[in-house]
This record gives structure tokens, sequence and C-alpha cells, in this order.
């Protein structure tokens, strides 16, 4: 009797090991096939509470408008470019303002700036500026696909980290969506997978580039967010 | 190495007189020529109260004093500068230098953009100091071996403007658990208004991600200051004196001229380990 019960507990030892390996190499197979998703990264600040950490009241210039139909519904979409009005500290823009015909008008703040597109920031992706849908000095616009319009803006580098790499899909169905926030260069921006909407990939490596695979990850979109490809 | 201690003259000392005045040298009171000196011995040079200027150059000129006459005593400034050997103060002025030295050097060895901070601070740190303390540090390593070292304290973010103005050696630090830390050189100069960092923040160099300056607030170094430590070196300095770098001891073959009598035997100095602290406000 003594000896059923000790080879009992062995075997649902060993059942119970085989099952988590199962489980873990299940986890490992491919990317995270998502129903919904959510922002990766870090997310902007809140107004109220930066105004309430510096006491005082934020207010902002446009210093640039772009005016176009995102949507196709022959009515205007406006962005704006936002600057916090004398201010002092690192950044060119600071808010984002979209309005997107149908939809609730929507603002993004970041108080630590975002920076014009330049040379820099896009020094991993050729032809990245001029692929813009819409002229821009501050931002660019990338059609990702049929149903995903991403509005990307670079962050001031602070110490030794890349600056922010934000990214706003303008065509989500409630309204405009921060999808990516986080401190990266931009790497790639390509269709990985084949599913007709471009992925990124993001490194924290300098200029010469990354040295090692380990370097990049890849972020797939998927119904219009991004999901961390884990077989990569 | 054996130097010869050289003395000027013999100084006539009386028992009342207290012959170490200002700055606490001794005032060579004795006659040269039949005239009364009235000059104070800085070991290195002389110094003359009544003109407020030294007799001869200053040995240490090499170190590049740019604006400043090798005969002006402490850049003219009394109430921000001390020479106590009458050698090259490190002072604000050698900082300025050091900052803007290792910015070139990085630039030249690694270009514009990589993140090279630890490079940047421990050039002028090694510059400033003799010393190879953070030498082969990453930014983390650094700010673990200021944390650690008894050659460091910390300083408090409302004094370092201040305190870097009057000489001190002082370098921001933040670790950071996971990627890369940061480390910049605090640098003479005016505070900057930032909201950001709470009202105002330091100026630095910094030689981080995309930065090359010698000298920028440095709320363009960290979005803010919470986590950013201020480290102020309070160990052996040192410098160059006719090529020679020196960190405390026995400095051979300094010249010493006057006007109307050269003294050729080469003078000994010594110099017992100066702390930067010490070559502060007097």
């Amino acid at each position: 009797m003594r000896n059923i019960v000790i080879y009992t507990i062995i075997a649902l030892s060993l059942f119970q090991c085989k099952s988590r390996n199962s489980s873990h190499s299940v986890s490992t197979i491919s990317s995270i096939q998502p129903t919904n998703g959510e922002l990766i990264g870090n997310k902007l600040d809140d107004i109220d509470k930066k105004q309430e950490e510096f006491g005082m009241t934020l207010e902002f210039d446009v210093i640039e408008k772009l005016t176009l139909d995102l949507n196709g519904d022959n009515q205007e979409d406006i962005i704006e470019i936002e600057r916090i009005r004398q201010w002092i500290d690192p950044g060119d823009f600071h808010r984002i303002t979209i309005k997107i015909s149908g939809k609730k008008k929507t603002e993004f703040l970041n108080t630590s700036g975002w920076v014009a597109v330049g040379d820099y920031e896009t020094q991993f992706v050729k032809g990245f500026v001029s692929n813009t849908v819409i002229s821009s000095k501050y931002v660019s616009l990338q059609q990702a696909s049929e149903n995903d319009m991403l509005l990307f803006c670079f962050g001031y580098t602070y110490a030794s980290q890349p600056g922010l790499l934000s990214i706003i899909n303008l065509l989500k169905q409630d309204g405009p969506k921060l999808i990516f926030n986080d401190n990266y260069h931009l790497y790639k921006f390509e269709d990985i997978n084949n599913d007709g909407a471009k992925d990124i990939t993001v490194t924290t490596a300098d200029m010469d580039g990354p040295k090692e695979k380990s370097m990049l990850s890849v972020y797939e979109l998927i119904n219009g967010w991004f999901f961390k490809k884990l077989d990569q | 190495m054996e130097c010869a201690q050289h003395t000027v003259s013999e100084p006539k000392i009386t028992l009342s007189a207290n012959k170490y005045l200002f700055n606490g040298k001794e005032l060579q009171d004795e006659q040269l020529g039949g005239i009364n000196l009235d000059w104070y011995d800085y070991g290195a040079r002389f110094y003359d109260p009544a003109l407020g200027r030294w007799h001869n150059i200053d040995p240490a000129i090499e170190n590049a004093h740019y604006d400043y006459s090798p005969y002006a005593y402490v850049y003219n400034n009394p109430l921000r500068f001390l020479d106590p050997f009458g050698l090259d103060s490190i002072d604000a002025q050698a900082i300025t230098t050091a900052a803007q030295n290792a910015v070139n050097a990085v630039t030249e060895t690694y270009g514009s953009t990589s993140a090279q901070c630890n490079r940047g601070v421990n050039t002028a740190f090694e510059e400033l100091t003799g010393s190879e303390e953070l030498s082969d540090l990453d930014a983390n390593g650094i700010v673990n071996q200021m944390e650690e070292s008894d050659n460091f304290e910390t300083v408090e973010q409302d004094k370092v403007q201040t305190e870097v103005d009057d000489g001190a050696l002082i370098v921001a630090g933040k670790a950071e658990s996971s990627g890369s830390g940061h480390v910049a050189l605090a640098v003479p100069g005016d505070e900057v208004s930032s909201t950001n960092w709470g009202g105002s923040a330091p100026v630095g160099m910094d030689t981080g991600k995309n930065k090359r300056w010698s000298s920028k607030g440095m709320n363009y170094s960290w979005s803010s200051s919470t986590g950013v430590a201020f480290y102020k070196y309070t160990g052996p300095s040192a410098g160059t004196i006719n090529n020679q770098t020196y960190s405390g001891g026995t400095i051979p073959a300094v010249s010493v001229t006057a006007p109307g009598t050269t003294y050729t035997q080469p003078q000994a100095v010594t110099v017992p380990a100066p702390r930067i602290d010490r070559i502060n406000r007097p």
C-alpha cells in the first residue's frame, strides 16, 4: 500500500512536469494571436497631473496644422502639432491634437518633448521621411495597411537611451489610439508576416547598428495593435 | 627621486613676527638689492600683493589660460579662486577646459551620436585628477563606484552649481536597472530654468547618445531630476607642471625667476596631494 502511494506521487509529479513543459513550448511557437490589443510601452502624460506637478496652467501654440481626409468620408480631418507656450525644456513640440470627422477630438501630451523628424531619428529606415502620406516637419504619417494609418513621433533623446518612439493609430474605430510608446530606434517598417500590414522592428543600438539579433525586437501589427513577436 | 631643496634666501625670522599672512603663505620681507621685497612665497613662484601679480610666469601655463595673463593671480578673481602652490589651479576654468577637451576627444574617436557618456566623464575626470578610478566603467559602473568610493560625497542639487563654479569636481549620475545608466560632468556656468527639473537645473558636459556638448542645462541630459545624484570628488587631484603629472609629492626642476635676479638652480616644490575642495574660495 505504501509503495502504491509513493508510485502515485511520483507519477503525478512527472505528469505535472510534462504539462508545464508543453504549455511553455506552446507559448514560444509564434506570436500571441490577439483579440484585443493594448499599448506597448508607457502611457503619455496626463495634462491635469502635469499641471498640478508644475503648479502652472499649460498653454499651447499650434506650430503646424495638417489637413487631410484620413477616413475617406470627404470630410476634413485635422492634425495639430502644438508646442507648450514659453517652454524652456527640450522638445520641438509637446502635444498632438487630432480631430477626425465623426470622432471625438483626441489629445496626446508629452512634456518631455518630441522632436522634428530628422536623419538621426530615422537613421535605420531609408526613405521613411519621404514616404510620408503628408509632408510635415514634425511627424511622419505612414499607411501601414488598408485599415491602419500610423502617425510616428520621435521623442527627444535623454540620458543614454533612444528617444521615445510614439506611434498613434489614427483609424481605430473608437478614435485615434496610442499603440506604441517606448524608448527605441525604429529599425525597420515592413510587412514581416505577409499579412498585408507593415510591422515594426526596433532597437536600442546606436547608429552603427545592432551587433546581434538579440538587440532587435519585432512587433507585428495585427488588428490595429502591435504584438511582440516571440520567436524572432 | 631625491631633489635638493632650494631656498631663495634665508629668511630673517623674528619671534614676534608672524610671517605667514595672506593665504597662510610666508612673507618674504628681507631685502634684496637694497629693496624690501614683501612678496609671498608660494613655492613655485612669488606673489606681490602690492601689484596683485606674480613676478614670474605660471609654470603650469601650458594647461591653457586663454584670456588671462600668466602673471595674473587666480584669473584676477581672488574671491573665487585660490592658488595654494603658485601652480595652475584646479578651478572653474580647468573644469571648463577639461570638459571641452573631453567632448573633442569623444567626438573624434566615436563620432557625434553614439552613447559615450562614460568616456566623456572619465576623460575629463582623468585630466583633472590624474586618477583612473572611473576608467573602464560603464555609466552604471561609474555611479556604483562613486556611491562606494571614499573619494566621493553626494551634494544636494541646489548646491551643485555654486560648488562647481568654485572649482569643485562634481559628476551627475543615474544608474538604471535595465539598460544603460547615464553620467554627466557638472561644469561652471549659470543654472538654467527648467520646469521639468522643478525650477532650475545645473549645467553639464554630456557625451551621451546624440549629445556632444561641453555646457548645457542638465534638463537636456535627463528629463527630470528624479533619481539623478551628484557626486563631488574629494580625493587627490593632479595636474601637469612642466609637462609632468603631479598628484601630490615633490615636483623637481621648477625654476624661479625674480626681476633682477635669476635663480637658476631648480627649486623643488612639495605638493601635498591637494584636494579640489581645498582650492575653493579662500
